[in-house]
């Protein structure tokens, strides 16, 4: 028997002499009488021990066990406190390595661009013989050296561009605009590239109402650019790419779909990511910094947009983004044209 | 007529420059160049007064508030180099009053009721919401708001956020029209014809078993639960940590930490911010914590944060029976910036989902909230305005 117990029982009896002290001065007691308190009292003991301590003792063990779990609790909070303060710290570091290293990277991409300006400039005067005449070998070993000088200043302007759009430089000055004029625009500058590997583009409509959307037209114009450049570069020779836009209520939805090379199952979940080119794009096209989509990504997000892709290899790419339309929708009629 | 914003920003090297580049883009945008209101945003970074110059010399004559920060936001989200924002709202249906109640640091609560009594003065009967900006490195921010409702009335809507000075702790700014002030609170009444929306969430967790404050006076908590008010962090952050906490800023340290208590009007434990620590284990906050108070320590989780943001936003949409919004102002808290880190936009996009990523948006990363307990200001008697730390306020104006 616990304490509880104890307690229980001696209050009772105390109770039980008592009644039967005031029942004998009363009068009103006799040997049948204090028999039957003796009964009621043995029966209320019996009720106790088996119904109402075994529940108590389950409580005092609940509660027991509560107790531990607060503390278990209180110490592992504690502990992972400690632990989250000691990651914030390690984070703040590396946040400051990574601006380190981001200075660094845009310093060495400066003083680059200026020596790889400068080497383009001579080259392109010899080979337009502006410094006498070239022989063909002469000239075609020229030709590889200005088309390598090129992909430096490429890289190296993609490099920029990422930098600054991790430290946040980039500037985005919001308006509304047509997406289809913007389309139309890069579709202009592109169709050369195009047309040279006799690809088709396509606009899937006329896109007649289509709501302005709001953006940032400079970013948004890259964005376009970078997305139709990769079509056309990683498709075949008289291949097909589709443009479409649709309209999602509050955001209008563009895709530029082609029929190249595609992208691999187990390459997919990499894309996006820096430096990252995938397999079959390398030997397909040398060209290229693995940066393009990087950005396209982060300028597409910084305008309150997503971007995805479906694909199948050997049967082409489907590029999707989407750009807001913003609440004071303003409604623009604007008939496309077809390029090729 | 309805009410048409933009937002200009700018950074550099040179202050004058900087205001005025911020304000040419935001009368630019406007594409207005006598607005009724300019609100401006300022990184420390720059020379106050060049700034303000810079920012005055394009819109002279036009009634000017504004704060320094520890961040300013924008349209385009929260910008992370040094800069100056510059909101130009041109609003013929409503009417623009501006007060500043000086020398905080003498008597917060006295500085509070100047702001406003001089904004009452002026807007008479027609005054509908109050913006406070007030300096809490001087002085106890719960008192300047308190002054504030002395003056106009125990249930006023009131918002605001405390400046800032890009997370130094050590001197802050505020300013009306050309003028730069410190240790001050500036206040700017609306009165007319629009209509407001005030979302206030934090989203923060408390964690641990709940404790007592069984020794405080005003903003400083002397015992918790009968030991030295710093042992709560000292009992969580370690040995080690604990030692740092009483050389560094406790600000710096204790912030994405804070305290929460319960108080009644509002579901959410209302958060203060430890500031400072005295040899004697006192903690200073940015407001008071009444002596018998239950708190418990919080921490910050982004998912949540973000949840929290957008729907303050909603709740702050909902109120405008309606009407499309047309401005945004957010009093975000620094510490809502060091618990995103890059990810800070986030929180922001999430705000621009619920109100429309097109409505011209400015703000700031403060060092307190100024709102009314969960938001309220649709039934006036239950519109509690309070200090608040780590929450995001999000005002937004409509026609």
């Amino acid at each position: 028997m616990n304490s509880t117990s104890y307690k229980f029982y001696s209050i009772l009896l105390l109770i039980l002499v008592i009644l039967t002290e005031i029942m004998m001065l009363l009068g009103i007691s006799n040997t049948a009488s204090i028999l039957t308190s003796c009964l009621l009292f043995f029966c209320i003991i019996l009720a106790y021990r088996f119904a109402v301590l075994p529940d108590i003792h389950r409580v005092e063990d609940q509660l027991k066990k509560l107790q531990q779990n607060a503390n278990d609790y209180g110490v592992g909070t504690r502990l992972l406190i400690r632990r989250d303060l000691e990651l914030s710290r390690a984070n703040e570091k590396l946040r400051d390595v990574d601006e380190l290293k981001s200075n660094f990277i845009s310093i060495v991409a400066h003083q680059l661009r200026t020596p790889l300006s400068g080497i383009k400039w001579m080259l392109d005067m010899i080979i337009n013989g502006e410094m006498g005449e070239l022989n063909n070998d002469q000239k075609t070993f020229l030709m590889k050296s200005y088309e390598s000088n090129n992909r430096m200043i490429n890289l190296v302007n993609d490099m920029l561009s990422t930098d600054r759009i991790q430290s946040g430089k980039v500037h985005y000055g919001f308006t509304y605009l047509s997406i289809i004029d913007l389309l139309d625009s890069v579709l202009f500058e592109v169709s050369p590239a195009a047309v040279k590997k006799n690809i088709t583009i396509e606009l899937k409509s006329k896109f007649m109402g289509m709501p302005q959307a709001y953006v940032d037209p400079e970013t948004m114009r890259a964005v376009i650019q970078n997305l139709l450049e990769n079509a056309i570069k990683y498709t075949i020779v008289g291949g097909k790419i589709e443009v479409d836009v649709q309209n999602k209520r509050d955001h209008l939805e563009v895709s530029i779909k082609d029929n190249g090379i595609g992208i691999p199952e187990d390459e997919k979940a990499k894309l996006f990511s820096r430096f990252f080119r995938a397999a079959n794009a390398i030997k397909f096209e040398t060209d290229g910094s693995g940066l393009g989509l990087y950005i396209t990504k982060a300028i597409v997000e910084a305008n309150r947009g997503k971007i995805w892709f479906e694909s199948e290899v050997g049967r082409g790419s489907t590029f999707y983004f989407t750009v807001p339309l913003g609440i004071i929708n303003k409604t623009v009629n604007k008939s496309a044209t077809t390029t090729t | 007529m309805a009410i048409q914003a933009s937002v200009g920003r700018s950074q550099g090297d040179d202050s004058y420059t900087v205001g005025a580049n911020a304000c040419q883009d935001a009368i630019n945008q406007l594409g207005i160049n006598d607005p009724d209101l300019l609100i401006v945003f300022s990184s420390v970074k720059y020379d106050q007064q060049k700034m303000l110059d810079g920012v005055r010399s394009v819109a002279q004559g036009t009634l000017l508030v504004g704060s320094s920060t520890s961040g300013e936001i924008t349209t385009q989200g929260p910008l992370k180099d040094n800069s100056v924002a510059v909101m130009a709202i041109k609003s013929p249906g409503i009417k623009y009053f501006s007060g500043v109640g000086e020398n905080v640091a003498a008597g917060p609560r006295a500085a509070g009721k100047i702001a406003a009594d001089q904004v009452k003065e002026k807007a008479g009967a027609d005054l509908k919401a109050f913006v406070m900006l007030p300096d809490v490195l001087a002085g106890n921010g719960a008192e300047t708001v308190r002054g504030v409702l002395d003056s106009l009335g125990a249930h006023f809507p009131v918002v605001g956020g405390a400046s800032g000075d890009d997370f130094a702790f050590k001197k802050t700014y505020q300013y009306v029209d050309g003028k730069v002030y410190s240790g001050s609170v500036v206040g700017l009444g609306m009165g007319g014809d629009f209509k407001i929306g005030i979302g206030v969430k934090h989203g923060w967790i408390p964690v641990g078993e709940p404790l007592t404050v069984t020794k405080s006076e005003g903003s400083v908590i002397h015992e918790i639960d009968g030991k030295p008010a710093i042992k709560i962090y000292e009992d969580y952050f370690g040995e080690e940590e604990a030692k740092v906490l009483r050389t560094e800023v406790l600000a710096k340290l204790a912030i994405t930490y804070p305290l929460g208590m319960k108080v009644a009007g509002s579901d959410e434990l209302l958060i203060r911010d430890p500031l400072t620590v005295n040899e004697k284990g006192s903690i200073t906050c940015a407001a008071e914590i009444p002596e018998g108070s239950e708190i418990r320590l919080m921490v910050g989780s982004r998912e949540e944060a973000v949840k929290m943001a957008k729907i303050a936003a909603q709740s702050a949409v909902d109120q405008l029976g309606g009407s499309k919004p047309k401005a945004v102002i957010i009093f975000n808290c620094i510490a809502r910036n060091k618990l995103f880190g890059d990810k800070s936009g986030e929180e922001i996009k999430a705000i621009q989902e619920a109100i429309g990523v097109d409505v011209p948006l400015i703000g700031f990363y403060t060092y307190g909230e100024q709102a009314p307990l969960g938001g309220e200001v649709r039934n006036i008697e239950k519109c509690n305005s309070a200090f608040h730390n780590e929450t995001v306020v999000i005002c937004v104006l409509a026609d």
